[in-house]
């Protein structure tokens, strides 16, 4: 038998209400004198025992009445304790939440060892005719018996996934329609409010949770680092926190091999942080908050990846283009050599390049003019870790020019439109200055 | 007997004997108030103090107006057709023998404003006493609880009403009832034929008691059993849970009276049935008479008996 609110069994002590006025109503009568006593007891004799067994009759029912009210205020719950094969065969899903949440310590145990406490308890109850599966946080419904799926259970463990139940109730109750026989669904799970949606199945639905009041969690909801690679300038990262209320949260801020960086978020309230990463090569952003009931959310690392300066070859001619990327290179902006390219300044317009490059590169970069003589020909090479296509940029389009990254070519040599291959993350596409 | 000084300045106009009990306890003394009951009562019953209340026959009368229809000898006018009234000895040497009971369960009344049952035995006995003494019947006296307290044996005198009514005046209640004991004292007491009158509440071994009775019958006695009781006896009075005592037993009885009045009122009605039964079945008078009853109505009832 279990209780929703156990505390409404304190009322229990009302029990004791009718046996007290049964002992108070029994306390010493006022005595007296009477003949006629003999009488009374010929009276008596024989309705006294009936009396008695009424009057006791009477105080069991009150009594019971009022254990009945308190164990209906109790919400108690009887729980018919099967026997092993006393039941016909079913199939059973057991669904165990071993989701990030399941990480949480509650009363100093980890809710995961009682969600899996709960589900022993659940495949024990099992017979060898009956159709069982377990379905964890990872989607994948195992089938086997109980001795396996008790194995299985076992070495279940927390996973940093997150378990849609109405999702695999569903899944479950597909398995069960399909097995032909009547079933069970058996959800062992903390029922977190974000992991509940509605769902409409056949099978029986049982849900399992522990009794225990769920521990008050701050959890790092998002970190992003946006478009990659960055640049040599470094980016911005986004944060999220969440918590069950609005408290600012210190949090502490490590980008790569810099130093920590402290942080002070509010839940709920998006945060725009600057990392400052030259190295070009991958780096490790990790954004950490001091240690709670439910660990596993309280850390979150993202990598991001700074590209190298962008190489550049250009002809000689022109000394304000000259100028210009010298000015470039000497910020780190771009590095001189790596691909070469020849040109010609025979043409006369000005035209305007704006470098358009995945929104990450780097928009001082991208928003650096680049004079480009007319005739000239410009060719930056293309970053090996691009993964993105470039588009085209509206600058060079309204002057009628065309923008991409190209494959460097061997030799120098310019190189052919017919060339340029269009394919996602391996190569750019045309383009032609 | 020479009648105190005190009974003309006290003797009520009413007649006493129709007043109640405690009134009537409260006008004096038990000797004086029996003298007025007995007054009243021999003056509202008897036209002719002749007739008396004796038991020996004496002759046959030829029928004259206004003779009562009582005393018409029916057997003989079927016999005869001839209608002759019977009469009786005025002095007959009537032996009476009144038996009391002084058990502590007669020290008892249900209410404040009634006599208990003994001290209303007392002057019911007194009175009766005295209208025997007046016809001359030797009245004699017994007093009983666990044993016989007392013995005043019968005599005929005027006098010796005083020493019954000092007897009973002086009456205190012993401990338990033992009346099997004091009815055979009685054989011992009336050697002739006689009257018995037993004046007790009852409360006692009925077979014993009936056996003892029905010796006295045996004897050729004539029996008489007033069964003194209080209404509160006869009726139990409603209320919270009680714990009821028996004065003479100590036993106890726990309950509250207004789940138990209705089978209270049916155990008393079965048990005076039974009295009354056994009575009539052994040839004994038998009455109830209860403690709020008026001294001349008690009586009535016992000398209608006769």
């Amino acid at each position: 038998m279990t209780f929703l609110f156990p505390w409404a069994l304190i009322g229990l002590a009302a029990a004791a209400i009718p046996i007290l006025l049964h002992l108070v109503e029994r306390r010493q009568p006022p005595e007296r004198s009477f003949p006629a006593v003999r009488y009374l007891e010929d009276a008596t004799r024989d309705q006294r025992r009936r009396l008695k067994c009424r009057h006791l009759l009477l105080l069991a029912l009150r009594t019971l009445l009022v254990v009945l009210v308190v164990l209906a205020a109790a919400g108690a719950r009887l729980h018919r304790a099967v026997p092993l094969g006393a039941h016909t065969p079913i199939a059973v899903v057991l669904i165990v939440d071993n989701s990030a949440s399941s990480g949480a310590v509650m009363d100093g145990e980890p809710t995961i060892e009682a969600l899996r406490t709960t589900a022993r308890a659940v495949l024990e109850r099992a017979t060898p005719s009956d159709r069982l599966w377990l379905l964890l946080a990872d989607g994948v419904a195992r089938p086997g018996t109980a001795t396996e799926l008790l194995a299985r259970l076992d070495a279940v463990e927390v996973i940093p996934d997150r378990l849609e139940l109405g999702q695999a109730v569903r899944q479950a109750d597909a398995l069960i329609r399909n097995a032909g026989r009547r079933g069970e669904v058996v959800v062992v799970s903390d029922v977190q409010r974000s992991a509940v949606s509605p769902v409409e199945v056949e099978a029986d639905v049982i849900v399992l949770r522990p009794a225990a009041t769920p521990p008050r969690n701050r959890a790092i909801a998002e970190l992003m680092a946006g478009d990659q690679p960055w640049s040599g300038q470094g980016g911005r990262i986004a944060v999220q926190v969440v918590a069950d209320d609005t408290t600012a949260v210190a949090a502490r801020l490590t980008a790569g091999a810099s130093p920590p960086r402290d942080l002070l978020l509010t839940p709920g309230v998006p945060s725009t942080q600057r990392i400052s990463l030259s190295a070009p090569g991958w780096h490790l952003i990790e954004v950490s908050l001091p240690a709670d009931e439910l660990r596993l959310d309280d850390t979150r690392q993202v990598a991001v990846q700074v590209a190298p300066p962008t190489g550049v070859n250009w002809s000689v001619g022109d000394r304000f283009l000259d100028a210009a990327l010298r000015v470039l290179i000497g910020e780190r902006r771009l590095l001189e050599g790596g691909e070469s390219v020849s040109g010609d300044s025979a043409r006369a317009r000005r035209w305007w390049c704006r470098r358009r490059t995945p929104r990450s590169w780097g928009r001082s970069t991208a928003r650096s003019p680049l004079v480009v003589p007319h005739g000239n020909t410009v060719t930056w090479s293309r970053p090996r870790h691009a993964v993105t296509a470039p588009r085209s940029s509206p600058s060079a389009s309204r002057w009628s020019v065309r923008f991409g990254w190209c494959r460097p070519e061997e030799g120098g040599t310019r190189t052919p439109s017919s060339r340029w291959v269009a394919s996602r993350g391996s190569s750019g596409r045309v383009t032609s200055c | 007997m020479t009648r105190p000084a005190t009974t003309q300045s006290v003797r009520p106009k009413a007649r006493p004997d129709l007043l109640s009990p405690s009134d009537v306890a409260r006008l004096g003394g038990l000797e004086v108030t029996t003298q007025g009951i007995v007054d009243g009562f021999l003056a509202g019953l008897h036209r002719s103090p002749r007739r008396g209340f004796s038991v020996e026959f004496a002759e046959h009368r030829q029928y004259q107006p206004g003779d009562e229809p009582r005393y018409v000898d029916w057997k003989l006018l079927a016999r005869t057709n001839r209608l002759y009234v019977k009469q009786f000895e005025e002095e007959t040497n009537l032996r009476a023998m009144l038996v009391v009971d002084a058990s502590a369960s007669m020290a008892w009344r249900g209410a404040e404003e009634r006599l208990t049952k003994l001290e209303y035995a007392a002057r019911l006995m007194a009175a009766l006493g005295m209208v025997l003494l007046r016809q001359r019947d030797a009245t004699g006296l017994i007093t009983f609880d666990a044993t016989v307290r007392q013995v005043t044996p019968p005599r005929a005198r005027r006098g010796h009403w005083h020493t019954l009514a000092g007897v009973l005046g002086t009456l205190q209640a012993g401990t338990t009832t033992a009346a099997e004991v004091a009815l055979r004292q009685v054989v011992g007491a009336l050697r002739r034929r006689g009257m018995v009158i037993f004046c007790s509440d009852l409360l006692m071994d009925p077979e014993l008691t009936i056996k003892a009775l029905k010796f006295l019958r045996h004897r050729g006695h004539d029996v008489l059993v007033l069964h003194i009781a209080d209404p509160a006896e006869l009726e139990l009075a409603r209320g919270e849970e009680t714990r009821f005592r028996d004065p003479e037993t100590g036993r106890t009885v726990t309950l509250a009276p207004s789940d138990w009045a209705t089978a209270y009122r049916e155990t008393v009605d079965r048990v005076v049935r039974e009295w009354g039964g056994s009575c009539r079945a052994a040839g004994i008078h038998y009455a109830l008479i209860t403690t709020d009853m008026p001294f001349g109505t008690a009586l009535g009832h016992t000398l209608d008996a006769r």
